[in-house]
């Protein structure tokens, strides 16, 4: 039936949205954690680099 | 004036991959894209953040909520290459889980926001112009939003709800403003100029809806008759007021906006009951039943019809059917009247049975008609209320009642239901009963 469809991609649709969001908002901020982290690293690098 | 004369040429819908999977699939798949693309593109353009992640989720929730708010528009848009694969009560069923998710979604922007700064002053309205836009919009939607979910317990006039839904047209304009103003996702060129394509899209099909349609956008016709059916239940005959034939499945439907000397012309959904085999004029059989359908037995030969058509996939043009078993409730007989009429002009010789479930004698439809059908079309009438010296079968369609005057095809027929929403209800759990799968059980719901 095509109603049950229905249910089935509106389910699937508010799924795929939901995961978009918590995926994207936490891996932003992961990103920028690690970015922190590497920048540390680099700097770290650069100052034993002779100058 | 007579039924339109039979041919056994029909004119049906073009471009019949639209009617397809791939073609719903890839809908579905590139609602799917436009919804989520924002947060998407703003994660591309902005890869990394240093607020909490809570404020992060709350900003995307802003972006998405306006996108699929955008998108809103195109559902309600009825275009027909969009409802063709799924049928316009799925695409309005659609569209309402939508709105609630959009609403939700909207509501979650600010809240997540002021949760994640610990900063509750930013509810109130003291905050700068611009974020205030933003409130003013997510109000208008969620009083919109309860509006379209109560609107029938509330008891308001379809045609008051509708133009009051068209409000929500403002949110999309005041979250437009307040996103370009503060978003700060939104600062990247990219983000702008899909923001400004959202926008642009949804005001573009207000327009068409409101202004294109209603002036360029319907097929004019002419009644050419007003036949009374029952007591209550009126034929229009409508001929075209040039040569254009209107393509249609049978069982398809229309929306019917009569212009009609003093009276208000109001737009209305109208199974077609006629066949798309008989040419050079359309007919809707119409229920006396509400303020509207009441006052049908008034309109003359000469009054215009503005039609938009065809619509819906309660059709057995779309299945490939063995045999087919018709289930009709009172003026819910229309749309099986066309696929019937169909079948006969064009000499189907498929085993078809109607089962016609009637409250008296003098409420059934098209009872001369049925009565000539073709030998392969068996038409079964069932009556709640009858008179006394009524011969036929006595009550509602039940299990019993369907095995014994299907039986025989019931094992790959398929049903097509169309009838109160009660009786629907109750027959398909009946057709369960007998061990009938869902996907041969086919119905439309106009429900908003």
């Amino acid at each position: 039936m095509r109603q049950k469809k229905a249910n089935w991609v509106i389910g699937l649709a508010v799924a795929v949205m939901v995961a978009v969001l918590i995926l994207f908002s936490i891996v932003r901020t992961q990103l920028s954690d690690d970015r922190t982290t590497e920048s540390h690293g680099q700097e770290h690098h650069d100052h034993s680099m002779p100058h | 004036m007579e039924s339109p004369e039979s041919n056994r040429s029909a004119v049906l819908p073009r471009a019949r991959w639209q009617d397809g999977t791939t073609w719903g699939l890839s809908l579905i798949a590139g609602y799917l894209l436009l919804a989520t693309l924002p947060v998407v593109l703003a994660f591309a353009l902005r890869p990394s953040s240093q607020e909490p992640v809570l404020e992060e989720l709350g900003k995307a929730c802003g972006l998405m909520g306006f996108a699929l708010l955008t998108l809103q528009v195109v559902l309600a848009a009825r275009f027909r290459v969009i409802q063709r694969p799924f049928g316009l009560d799925v695409v309005m069923q659609f569209h309402k889980a939508m709105g609630i998710m959009a609403g939700i979604l909207l509501l979650c922007h600010p809240s997540f926001m002021v949760l994640a700064e610990g900063n509750f002053w930013l509810f109130s309205f003291e905050t700068p112009w611009q974020i205030n836009l933003g409130k003013i919009a997510v109000i208008i939607l969620m009083v919109s939003i309860v509006f379209a979910i109560a609107f029938r317990k509330l008891r308001v006039n379809y045609q008051i709800w509708r133009f009051l839904h068209k409000g929500i047209i403002a949110a999309v304009v005041l979250g437009f403003v307040h996103g370009m103003l503060i978003g700060p996702d939104l600062r990247p060129l990219g983000m702008r100029i899909y923001w400004w394509m959202l926008f642009v899209m949804a005001i573009s099909i207000v327009l068409y809806r409101n202004v294109f349609v209603p002036l360029w956008g319907r097929w004019r016709f002419r009644v050419a008759s007003v036949r009374s059916e029952t007591h209550n239940t009126f034929t229009l005959t409508l001929e075209p007021e040039d040569e254009r034939q209107v393509p249609y499945y049978p069982g398809q439907f229309m929306f019917l906006k009569l212009r009609r000397p003093g009276r208000a012309s109001e737009e209305h959904p109208f199974t077609i009951s006629s066949s798309p085999t008989q040419r050079g004029a359309i007919m809707a059989t119409i229920k006396q039943s509400g303020d509207f359908t009441n006052t049908i037995d008034q309109t003359i030969p000469g009054d215009m019809a503005l039609l938009e058509a065809p619509y819906g996939r309660f059709s057995f043009m779309h299945h490939n059917a063995p045999s087919l078993l018709f289930i009709a409730g009172g003026v819910g007989i229309t749309p099986i009247m066309s696929m019937v009429r169909y079948l006969r002009d064009i000499e189907d010789r498929r085993p078809i049975r109607l089962i016609y479930g009637n409250r008296t004698e003098r409420d059934i439809v098209f009872r001369k008609e049925l009565s000539g059908l073709p030998d392969n079309v068996s038409v079964t009438h069932v009556l709640s209320e009858p008179e006394e010296n009524w011969q036929g079968l006595r009550g509602y369609v039940t299990a019993d009642i369907i095995k014994e005057h299907a039986g025989p095809i019931l094992e790959n027929a398929h049903v097509y239901l169309c009838g109160p929403p009660t009786m629907m209800d109750k027959i398909i759990d009946e057709l369960r009963s007998l061990d009938v799968k869902d996907r041969r059980i086919h119905y439309e719901r106009f429900a908003i």
